[in-house]
């Protein structure tokens, strides 16, 4: 997703300069699809049970009501088991498919393509517009939103009765078991999120054992790249933290803002390249980029940045593939 | 006691900015004649000109229309005393000349109300005048620059004023429409006996049309006079430093000047 | 036609055009991607009318469709039409001022000071709602009239403003304002979706709430204008002209553009910018009725709320389930008009 911050970058320069044409800019999320491929993934579909009933929780609706609080701090009360459920943000559809709860999904936003279900299911706009009138003739007794939305257009939805539950994007995996237990007590599947947070816990753990004690390789995260402009996953971010849990020395740690460059790169010459199969397709062959050591000699991974960038339960994945490809051979 | 229609300017100083234009101006203009503001380039007859018309703003106590000064008085008031046309004239939008015409009647239309038979009437009468009753309907954009300067006339004739100021109305015109723009002018003068001042350029047609001249040189009023008294080749060679030869013209009686050459430096006088 | 008799026409023509908006706008409510059939739309807006509400059973009609009907496409109609018209009537006033037909209402660095406004609230993340407004719309409010403000005295000596000054430090700070934006958004790329997100302009979220809001800003601006509109004329034919016909220039430009930009400002701040309606509308309809702003002028507030009303039926039709920005179809409908335009220009002056 942070890729699409390069083309961002262009079309806002064309919003702001030649502001009566401003329309231009709103093709560009359309057309940018997403980097991740279901197939490249590791386990994370595994995880997933099938749709049905939660094993572990009563049968019926005997939790409700229940009242919860979301990142904004606003209390939301449930007076019963929601059935008609929009998420909007991927993050959050990934979770609700990861509970079984993927058939109460009646809409979604044009960004959630993972599982490949969710694409079966009603696409009520992207991050720059919802299509109100879609969502409200979906007749959701539910919202989740993750991603970017527009206090207006909230407001509008809470004004005619629907909740909306909205999550913020998390700084730490703690940020996130809470977000997935959050939303496990809300779709009354507590007992599979509490198997999905003991899963992703275990898997963080795995990945802390195994490179405790291994020098640290130092690594660049390719966010962006070559014309769109040279950002990276700075000190400040998500990603950054877990290049560090998995015992890489991220060379843009001291600075923040995503932004870097490829002089600062080629100074820097980290010993190993991570970034999607564009970026490290477009390293293997621009000139600058190629002549970095990491690049010549082959240490450049790919890394399907969905399993980084999108805060689920494919997340602990992530951190195992950083850690497979940071120290090979450390995890057993 | 002022005279009814008449205008006074008495001790007019005008700066722009640091730059002082006009300088100690003293002059009066009567019903029933037309007066002439000639002079060179930048003497300030313009300058002056405004400053009757209130378009820049004069000090208080300098201009007076009968006895009042114009200081005191509404742009609408004014509108209905002094009619202005101006130098140039470029409109961008796409009026129909009587749109034009009729804007002349606005001191006299309400907020809101429409024109009245009234001041239709007096705009058909404005256009007659002006020669171009023909051209009512015609868009400003599509007729020539004589046909203009007359729609602009017409339009300040539709005002009712009493004082018409007038900056080079001829300028810009050929040789037939200067003089017929300029027997119009008299015209207001000697049949309706409106207060005609008119910034001229050109010395014969102001020898030939004013009954009076101011000169100006420099922000002052050089000479002031009838053209026979004022358009001397001593005061003319003076104040525009060319050398010139003024005859008597033989149909008016009127001078005629025949310019000869400027006096330029180095170009040698005799 | 006798010179009143004409004038009368036009104004026939406008209770005509009025009648042909409403038509438009009452079509408007029953296109849209969710589908809610003729006769459904026909009884849920026959139950809200007084008097017949009685008569008409909506049983077996869907709650959420009553809701779209009346919460969403409703608003945003009336929402479309009232900014529409102002942005038409704000561009028609604003080419007399200017005696320029490109004018436009954001030639006075509105639209950039709107646009500068949401960033600074979006990147502080206010989140507070201001008379039922999003704090960015009433930033938008506050950075666009703070712009003309500027504006207004950079281009002021003494009481005289000369239009040329106006429009080129309008120029000058909208520069800068996209400029302080572009910087804004290289510092907090985080925030960066949402402030194109605002810039872009859209209906897609209507309310009573903004309607509300809008029309104490826009009928009084409105009525400013519209009673200038002689004067307009008159000013349009030169400053120094209009004076001498009895016109009080400055206090009438004061005023004028001072509605202008109130109205601009308002339209902005709920609906962001949407280009071309105050360009090209007043231009359309000067070809059709001519220049006389007592005409043009209320052609204009229809002819603005008509065209952008179908806009942006178009935008929210046209590529189901996403909806395209309406400044995109205006732009679309706007640009080869303008080219027009300008090859018309050309060969009259050849």
């Amino acid at each position: 997703m942070r890729r699409k911050i390069g083309l961002f970058t262009i079309a806002a320069f064309i919003t702001v300069l030649v502001i009566a044409f401003n329309a231009c800019a709103s093709n560009v999320p359309a057309e940018e699809s997403k980097q991740g491929k279901p197939d490249d993934t590791s386990a994370a579909t595994s995880h997933a049970p099938e749709n049905g009933e939660d094993a572990g929780q009563p049968a019926g609706n005997s939790n409700y009501p229940i009242a919860v609080t979301d990142s904004k701090g606003r209390t939301i009360r449930l007076e019963n088991e929601p059935e008609r459920i929009i998420s909007i943000g991927p993050d959050i559809t990934e979770i609700i498919f990861a509970l079984g709860k993927g058939d109460k999904l009646v809409g979604r936003s044009a960004f959630c393509d993972y599982p490949p279900e969710a694409l079966e299911i009603t696409a009520v706009g992207d991050f720059y517009e919802w299509n109100l009138e879609m969502i409200v003739s979906l007749e959701p007794d539910l919202i989740f939103v993750s991603a970017m939305n527009t206090e207006e257009n909230e407001k509008k939805l809470m004004d005619l009765g629907i909740n909306i539950i909205f999550i913020n994007k998390t700084e730490s995996f703690g940020g996130v078991y809470e977000t997935i237990g959050l939303i496990g007590k809300v779709l009354n599947s507590e007992t599979r999120s509490e198997e999905i947070i003991s899963r992703m816990k275990n898997d963080v753990e795995k990945a802390k054992k195994a490179v405790d004690g291994l020098d640290r390789p130092s690594v660049y995260y390719v966010v962006g790249f070559g014309e769109y402009g040279d950002y990276t996953a700075t000190g400040e971010t998500f990603i950054a933290k877990m290049l560090d849990m998995a015992g890489g020395a991220n060379i843009a740690a001291d600075i923040t803002g995503w932004s870097y460059s490829l002089e600062k790169l080629m100074e820097k010459d980290p010993d190993i390249i991570i970034g999607s199969e564009d970026a490290v397709k477009y390293f293997r062959e621009a000139s600058g980029y190629k002549e970095l050591s990491a690049v010549k000699e082959g240490r450049i991974y790919a890394i399907d940045p969905d399993l980084l960038e999108i805060q689920g339960p494919r997340l602990s994945d992530g951190l195992l593939e950083l850690v497979k490809i940071l120290h090979p051979g450390s995890l057993q | 006691m002022e005279a009814k229609n008449a205008v006074d300017v008495k001790n007019l100083d005008f700066s722009y900015g640091d730059r002082k234009v006009l300088e100690e101006i003293c002059a009066r203009f009567h019903p029933g004649m037309v007066c002439g503001l000639l002079g060179p380039n930048g003497s300030g007859k313009t300058t002056l000109l405004k400053n009757i018309a209130a378009i820049l703003k004069p000090q208080k106590n300098t201009v007076y229309i009968n006895g009042t000064d114009i200081t005191d008085m509404t742009a609408n008031e004014l509108a209905r005393e002094i009619s202005v046309v101006p130098q140039n004239t470029y409109i961008e939008f796409d009026f129909s000349v009587q749109d034009i015409v009729m804007m002349g009647r606005a001191p006299y239309i309400k907020r809101f109300s429409s024109e009245s038979e009234e001041d239709i009437e007096t705009a058909q009468w404005a256009m007659r005048i002006a020669g171009i009753e023909d051209l009512a309907e015609r868009s400003i954009k599509n007729i020539s620059g004589g046909e203009l300067q007359r729609v602009i006339i017409a339009r300040a004739l539709a005002q009712r004023s009493n004082i018409i100021l007038l900056d080079e109305p001829v300028s810009q015109l050929d040789i037939y429409h200067q003089l017929s723009i300029m027997e119009t002018v008299r015209t207001l003068a000697y049949e309706y006996g409106m207060t005609v001042v008119t910034v001229l350029h050109d010395l014969n047609l102001a020898a030939e049309f004013c009954d009076y001249i101011y000169l100006l040189k420099d922000g002052v009023i050089a000479y002031s006079g009838k053209p026979k008294d004022v358009l001397t080749y001593e005061i003319i060679e003076e104040v525009y430093k060319i050398v010139c030869l003024v005859y008597e013209n033989p149909a008016s009686k009127k001078p005629h000047i025949v310019p000869v050459r400027s006096m330029q430096e180095g170009n040698g006088s005799c | 036609m006798s010179y009143l008799a004409k004038r009368k026409f036009y104004y026939s023509i406008l209770l005509i055009s009025v009648i042909v908006l409403l038509l438009l706008g009452i079509f408007s409510l029953f296109v849209g991607t969710a589908n809610i059939g003729f006769l459904d739309v026909c009884r849920i807006l026959a139950s809200k009318l007084p008097g017949i509400q009685k008569l008409v059973s909506t049983d077996n009609i869907r709650g959420s469709s009553a809701d779209i009907i009346i919460k969403l496409r409703l608003p945003r109609a009336v929402l479309v039409i009232l900014v529409g018209s102002g942005l038409a009537a704000v561009g028609a006033a604003m080419q007399s001022v200017f005696r320029n037909p490109m004018a436009e209402p954001g030639i006075l660095g509105l639209s950039s000071g709107a646009g500068l406004g949401a960033t600074i609230a979006i990147v502080i993340g206010l989140d507070k709602t201001v008379l039922g407004l999003s704090a960015a719309a009433a930033s938008a409010f506050i950075g666009a009239i703070a712009t003309v403000f500027i504006v207004y005295n950079i281009s002021r000596t003494g009481h005289r403003i000369s239009p040329t000054v106006l429009i080129l430090a309008g120029t000058a700070i909208s520069f800068m304002n996209s400029a302080v934006i572009q910087l804004i958004m290289i510092f907090r790329r985080d925030r960066m979706d949402y402030i194109i997100m605002w810039t872009m302009g859209s209906f897609s979220s209507p309310s009573w709430n903004k309607i509300a809001v809008l029309l104490p800003f826009l009928l009084p601006g409105l009525a400013v204008i519209l009673f200038h509109a002689r004067d307009l004329n008159i000013i349009s034919t030169g400053e120094e002209t209009a004076k001498t016909l009895g016109v009080e220039v400055e206090r009438t430009k004061k005023f004028v553009l001072a509605s202008c930009s109130i109205v601009t400002a308002a339209c902005v701040a709920t609906s962001g910018i949407i280009g071309f309606v105050g360009l090209i509308i007043p231009h359309l309809l000067r070809l059709l009725v001519g220049t006389d702003q007592r005409v043009l002028l209320p052609f204009s507030i229809v002819g603005g709320a008509a065209f952008l009303l179908v806009c942006d039926t178009l935008a929210r039709v046209a590529a189901p389930p996403a909806e395209i920005p309406v400044g995109a179809i205006t732009a679309v409908f706007g640009s080869p008009f303008f080219i027009a335009l300008l090859i018309k220009g050309k060969r009259s002056v050849m």
